[in-house]
């Protein structure tokens, strides 16, 4: 290290970081009522159109009153339980809230000291992010779902995990044992807090890869950070040679076309796109990633995603153990064990980006809906938060209604 | 008698120091995990999200929150610096629109 100057610092020293680490960073694990087998998922909902008299969010978002059937009351009320929970440093731990409906902003607040332009962490959100480049390339004819997924490490032939594909990855049910709790190692409590912080930091994909088989293939569910970052890697090796290259692909094949201007992915010391856990972005860019799902991958005069991506990502991943995930996004179904309820009492059809500490894009068909809450969580829960979020969606009728 | 009082206190301080030996590799490892996340999440705070140092340590987790930490420039390039004494010491570098990366 050289040229070191020192602007500022903290004190004393701090133990058992990883097991807290590991805890934090699943998204409420354990927190579900266990059933022995899901029950089997409604039928998709179709996802609403772009109505022509609203513009795309493209440069700007278009801006309407809430409408007729909305209780300002009952929307005042959700509003402020959202913005209560005050966390350290005095700032709320709801930092930006946004509402979309059909198609335009309705609601927009923010934190003091936050704003439009602000960027927000998304955690576990840029598995969702990672999807959908994961599409761009399938409708490009780059990547296929059900083709070995291009790991580097496991293309021998007699390796097993030759067997893991693309669309195992999505799903999280490889069977690699690189989920969140694994042992990893060192032993230090979890293997997503040495993937992402520990030993494995400086070149994720090689670390995520170099586990072994412990499940055939599609046979397990669970959630595994490892899982997306390889796919974040396969994404990155198809498109280009170096971080440059592969930052390039990502504006102009996702971020570019949405006018998402405000998003920023980070890179490892490997050049690879941290799609498992690492971008920022601003509240109304998130958005902008909401509508394009809830708009089924198209945008404007352009498809984005293949068709039927969306209905994949948001289909059950099939795995026994597994209630409410789907490829890269949760679903509003009953959980399973490490699973948790996303909105009680909510539509079934209510897909979401979901990340660590509160990160929320709730993509609603029914109500033709964008949700993004982000921020923190220091002093409220998930279910807290899970329970506000279904009050303030209550508030507004279904399409139509 | 002695003798046998002797190697039992061998045996004692032997597994004492394995025991150490093992308990600083894993404090060490526990160590470089926390500094590792200091670093990278202060760098993104601060020079990604464009928010003020002091603004971002109350969103470090709390046991977190303790370890050292500084803003250091690594050959013209701006970062953050995570550590533990005598356990570990992490940077994390900041590259414009490429974010913020543990070394």
């Amino acid at each position: 290290m050289t040229n070191v100057s020192r602007v500022g610092r903290k004190h004393a020293p701090a133990l058992g970081l990883a097991l807290w680490l590991t805890l934090a960073l699943l998204p409420a694990a354990g927190r579900a009522d266990l059933a022995t087998k899901a029950p089997e998922q409604p039928a998709l909902v179709a996802l609403p159109p772009q109505s022509p008299d609203v513009p795309w969010p493209t440069q700007a978002w278009p801006r309407a009153e809430i409408g007729p059937g909305v209780d300002p009351l009952a929307l005042e009320s959700a509003v402020e339980t959202l913005f209560s929970w005050v966390g350290r440093g005095d700032v709320p731990d709801t930092r930006a809230l946004l509402v979309i409906r059909q198609g335009q902003v309705v609601f927009e607040r923010y934190a003091e000291g936050f704003g439009p332009e602000s960027r927000f962490h998304t955690w576990s959100m840029a598995k969702s992010f990672t999807n959908a480049l994961a599409g761009i390339l399938v409708e490009r004819g780059e990547l296929a779902l059900d083709d070995a997924a291009r790991v580097p490490e496991w293309q021998e032939p007699d390796d097993p995990r030759s067997a893991v594909t693309l669309r195992h990855l999505l799903n999280m049910t490889s069977g690699v044992d690189n989920a969140d709790s694994s042992g990893g190692e060192p032993d230090t409590g979890g293997f997503v807090a040495s993937l992402l912080f520990g030993v494995g930091a400086t070149d994720v994909n090689a670390f995520a890869a170099d586990r072994p088989l412990i499940h055939p293939p599609g046979t397990r569910w669970a959630y595994s950070t490892g899982s997306s970052m390889l796919v974040a890697g396969i994404i990155g090796r198809a498109v280009a040679e170096d971080a440059e290259g592969r930052r390039a692909f990502i504006r102009s094949a996702l971020l570019d076309p949405i006018g998402a201007r405000n998003t920023i992915f980070e890179f490892d010391r490997a050049g690879q796109f941290l799609g498992g856990s690492h971008i920022y972005a601003s509240a109304r860019d998130f958005a902008r990633f909401g509508l394009l799902y809830l708009r089924d991958g198209l945008w404007e005069d352009q498809r984005l995603l293949p068709e039927g991506w969306v209905d994949f990502s948001r289909t059950r991943a099939p795995a026994d153990n597994n209630g409410n995930h789907g490829a890269h996004f949760w679903l509003n179904l009953p959980p399973q064990e490490h699973q948790f309820v996303l909105l009680p009492g909510g539509p079934t059809s209510v897909f979401e980006a979901n990340g660590n500490a509160g990160q929320y894009v709730i993509i609603v068909p029914t109500h033709d809906m964008v949700i993004v809450r982000l921020g923190e969580m220091h002093s409220t829960s998930w279910n807290e938060l899970n329970t506000a979020l279904a009050k303030l969606l209550e508030v507004f009728p279904a399409s139509g209604g | 008698m002695k003798r046998k009082w002797m190697r039992i206190v061998q045996i004692v301080l032997i597994a004492l120091v394995v025991l150490g030996v093992f308990a600083y590799q894993d404090l060490r490892a526990q160590a470089s995990i926390g500094a590792g996340y200091v670093a990278h999440q202060v760098c993104s705070c601060v020079f990604v999200a464009e928010r003020s140092y002091e603004s971002c340590l109350p969103d470090l987790m709390p046991i977190m929150s303790q370890i050292r930490s500084e803003v250091v420039d690594i050959d013209g390039h701006s970062g953050i610096r995570g550590w533990v004494p005598f356990l570990s010491d992490r940077v994390a570098v900041h590259r414009p629109d490429l974010g913020c990366a543990l070394d």
